[in-house]
């Protein structure tokens, strides 16, 4: 049997529908003044060059009395945690009772050329990390890294055990040294150092381009000609919106912070053999000595799983939480499962350890 | 279809002329997906055309089908020479990885002159080897046109002038030039080969549909099928080191002519006095050096302000101890004093009460010493008062009492 069975008439209408509800979606995409994003009302608390310190007002009157340091990538911005109403982990945080910061790096510019990890970790994340501990007159507060941010969250509490009271990883990387993730293969064969010096910063452009290229058909045809069907639906076209405004806002990276990440953690995988060097510290996993929930995503095509929970092996904690999520990299935070599942488990976890 | 994309283009224009930000970026990405829908379709129906006609006259449609896919592959591709020409290269970019796009539609505006005499260098090569022996000075003269129209005029510019230095540069980035294009029609292949097993994949994938009685009956259900089919076979081919180390190829070398290119257009730069990038990133790198002795400068400062701090509370809650013991030292002498006032006044009293005694019994013995009278009661008052002064003086000062004297 021939399986297209499509006849031509039909193929036209389809066709012509298509096109109607294509013309339909750009009269709605005009309408759109403005993509909303991040609507949790927050405070600025702290700021240093580029990087600020929110605190987000907490929704109960007696929130857990140690409140939690968000550090998110460099590579995107943070409000995907807080992209709508009903889809914001920091919303469902916030409503468990617990009292959370976030770190927003900003967008660097070419006089941030030069910033290093050290500077991030030890510098930035360090700073407000201490201004939570004045707020709050602790010793130790929790820190929760997502992505690169968990990775770099890592690198801190190893540095710092003694600040850090319980640490959360959210798709972190710490295994670099997989095949199942397109990223690390392609790493080996770049010359970050040719990049670096080329380009200075390297631009978000360049990094999205190769974040496409994982799934081209995907994210550059099939998803635009799917979206023509929920374009007439407001919520959903604003939902769509804010995916994209995120997916493309990507800031550009510090040159020599790429340089160092590509180069000791995608290359050559110093983090978990206890060779990564901050300025003059080794940062060692075995001072990760602290609580661990570590959540990794089933599906996730940027981070493999392996890559993830490779976390338990390494760190010093005998009390290590692995969480396995089903879902991808990005659906970890903005999924209806998520909403109903990560973050309970995630604050449960936090007010046993107290 | 061609009017089409017209209309779409000035759509897309009209629509997105007065938004700002993601709503244009997002009708222009949405476009260029309706695009590749479209040509997906075109291609199906011109597929369809063909090959319906001759199943329904007993031909082998899988067999029909593997030949249309080579045909369309072999349309795709196009053979190398299609991408040095402005057209070739825009037709070959057009619905690939955007990382491909973004580094070819950059270069291409410096390298189009280079391209088309490459293009034309294919005829003249096999018109060398045909006899045309016009065809080397053909050859050398349209490269040294395509090198006077770029980097020769560098060399010409008087403000540089013939340096060796310039030269230098220029040549290598010449060879940098050369090597990105070796790089990207490598990984060009690929991606078309995988592009070509794609189209394979998807005929299998309809062969077993066939072979199962499963039909597809809308075209959306066909590009479906064509995206998730294609997804895998390029995942697959990513997936490879070999794959890796081709793109790795091509992005540095994208990168290393990058780099050449900064290093004659800092010549330039140079000749006009302006400031050149690698100056800037000096600049930068001194603030950046003087951003990080700064916060460490603070910390160290915040650290010192807290040891001075904590002196100072020190020194104060010493000098709040010292001042506490002065005080109870004041309020014990003070006390003794007071104390040592009434032993004195009480001593004081005693002793004037002594002294009265003294006086009183001295008088008494002054009176008894007197020349006797004889006034009978009276002396019989004067002995006996005279007994009771003398007892009294004879009684010695308690000792507790002390000597106020001393």
């Amino acid at each position: 049997m021939f399986p297209i069975n499509i006849r031509p008439e039909d193929a036209f209408k389809e066709l012509i529908e298509f096109n109607q509800k294509l013309l339909a979606g750009v009269e709605s995409i005009a309408d759109v003044e403005e993509i909303d994003v991040a609507p949790t009302p927050r405070e600025v608390v702290y700021q240093e060059d580029k990087t600020i310190l929110y605190h987000y007002p907490p929704k109960v009157e007696n929130p857990h009395p140690i409140p939690i340091l968000i550090v998110y990538a460099l590579v995107n911005r943070p409000y995907m945690i807080d992209i709508q109403h009903d889809r914001s982990m920091v919303q469902n945080l916030l409503n468990l009772g617990l009292d959370l910061y976030l770190i927003d790096w900003g967008y660097v510019d070419r006089g941030d050329r030069y910033l290093t990890l050290d500077d991030y970790i030890n510098g930035y994340i360090d700073n407000c990390v201490n201004v939570v501990r004045g707020r709050h007159g602790l010793d130790k507060i929790n820190l929760l890294g997502i992505c690169q941010g968990g990775t770099m969250s890592l690198c801190y509490a190893s540095l710092n055990p003694g600040k850090v009271q319980n640490l959360i990883t959210m798709v972190t990387p710490v295994d670099f040294e997989t095949d199942d993730g397109l990223l690390n293969v392609w790493a080996q064969y770049l010359d970050v150092d040719a990049m670096v010096d080329a380009f200075g910063n390297v631009p978000g452009h360049f990094m999205n381009g190769g974040f496409l290229m994982l799934k081209p058909f995907q994210l550059m045809a099939q998803k635009y000609v799917g979206f023509v069907d929920v374009v007439e639906n407001e919520a959903s076209l604003k939902s769509f919106l804010r995916m994209e405004k995120w997916i493309f806002d990507s800031p550009d990276q510090a040159g020599e912070t790429f340089r160092q990440f590509i180069k000791d953690f995608y290359q050559q995988n110093k983090l978990i053999k206890g060779e990564v060097y901050l300025g003059d510290r080794r940062v060692d996993l075995k001072n990760v000595t602290m609580p661990v929930f570590n959540v990794y995503a089933t599906e996730d095509h940027l981070v493999p799983p392996c890559s993830s929970t490779a976390l338990e092996e390494f760190v010093g904690s005998d009390d290590v939480t692995t969480v396995k999520f089903p879902g991808g990299h990005i659906g970890i935070y903005v999924s209806g499962r998520s909403q109903k599942q990560l973050a309970p488990a995630l604050a449960d976890w936090v007010k046993e350890r107290g | 279809m061609g009017h089409w994309q017209e209309v779409s283009k000035d759509v897309t224009d009209r629509f997105g002329a007065h938004a700002d930000g993601v709503p244009r970026e997002v009708v222009e990405r949405l476009f260029a997906a309706e695009e590749i829908y479209l040509r997906f379709f075109d291609s199906m129906i011109g597929y369809m055309k063909v090959v319906a006609p001759r199943i329904d006259a007993g031909e082998n449609w899988a067999d029909l089908a593997r030949v249309y896919s080579q045909q369309l592959k072999d349309s795709l591709v196009g053979g190398p020479e299609a991408w040095f020409t402005a057209e070739g290269m825009a037709a070959a970019t057009e619905g690939l990885p955007e990382l491909w796009k973004l580094y070819t539609l950059e270069i291409q505006k410096a390298s189009m002159p280079w391209a088309q005499s490459m293009a034309q260098a294919p005829w003249d090569t096999r018109d060398l080897m045909s006899g045309d022996h016009s065809a080397v000075s053909r050859m050398f003269s349209m490269f040294m046109d395509t090198w006077e129209q770029t980097y020769g005029r560098y060399l010409s510019a008087p403000a540089i002038g013939y340096s060796r230095e310039m030269n230098e540069k220029v040549t290598s980035g010449f060879e940098a030039w050369v090597d990105l294009r070796r790089a990207e029609v490598e990984f060009m292949s690929e991606v078309m080969n995988a592009g070509g097993h794609s189209l394979e994949d998807l005929l299998r994938e309809l062969v077993d549909r066939g072979e199962r009685d499963e039909s597809i009956t809308t075209f959306k259900g066909l590009f479906d099928l064509w995206v998730n089919t294609a997804e895998g076979t390029f995942a697959e081919l990513f997936r490879t080191e070999g794959f890796a180390r081709i793109q790795g190829v091509a992005v540095n070398a994208a990168m290393t002519y990058k780099l050449r290119q900064r290093d004659i257009t800092e010549e330039f730069m140079k000749a006009y006095d302006l400031p050149t990038r690698s100056e800037i990133d000096e600049v930068h790198r001194h603030v950046h050096d003087v951003r990080i002795e700064l916060r460490y400068t603070k910390r160290t400062l915040e650290a010192t302000r807290a040891e001075l701090q904590q002196a100072r509370e020190a020194l104060d809650q010493e000098a709040k101890g010292r001042a506490a013991a002065q005080e109870k030292a004041a309020q014990e002498k003070a006390a003794q004093e007071k104390a040592a006032q009434k032993q004195l006044q009480q001593f004081e009293k005693r002793l004037e009460k002594a002294e009265a005694a003294t006086k009183k019994a001295a008088a008494a013995k002054k009176a008894a010493a007197a020349p006797k009278r004889t006034a009978k009661p009276a002396e019989t008052k004067g002995g006996s008062g005279k007994k009771k002064a003398e007892s009294k003086a004879k009684t010695p000062p308690k000792k507790d009492q002390g000597n106020p004297a001393e």
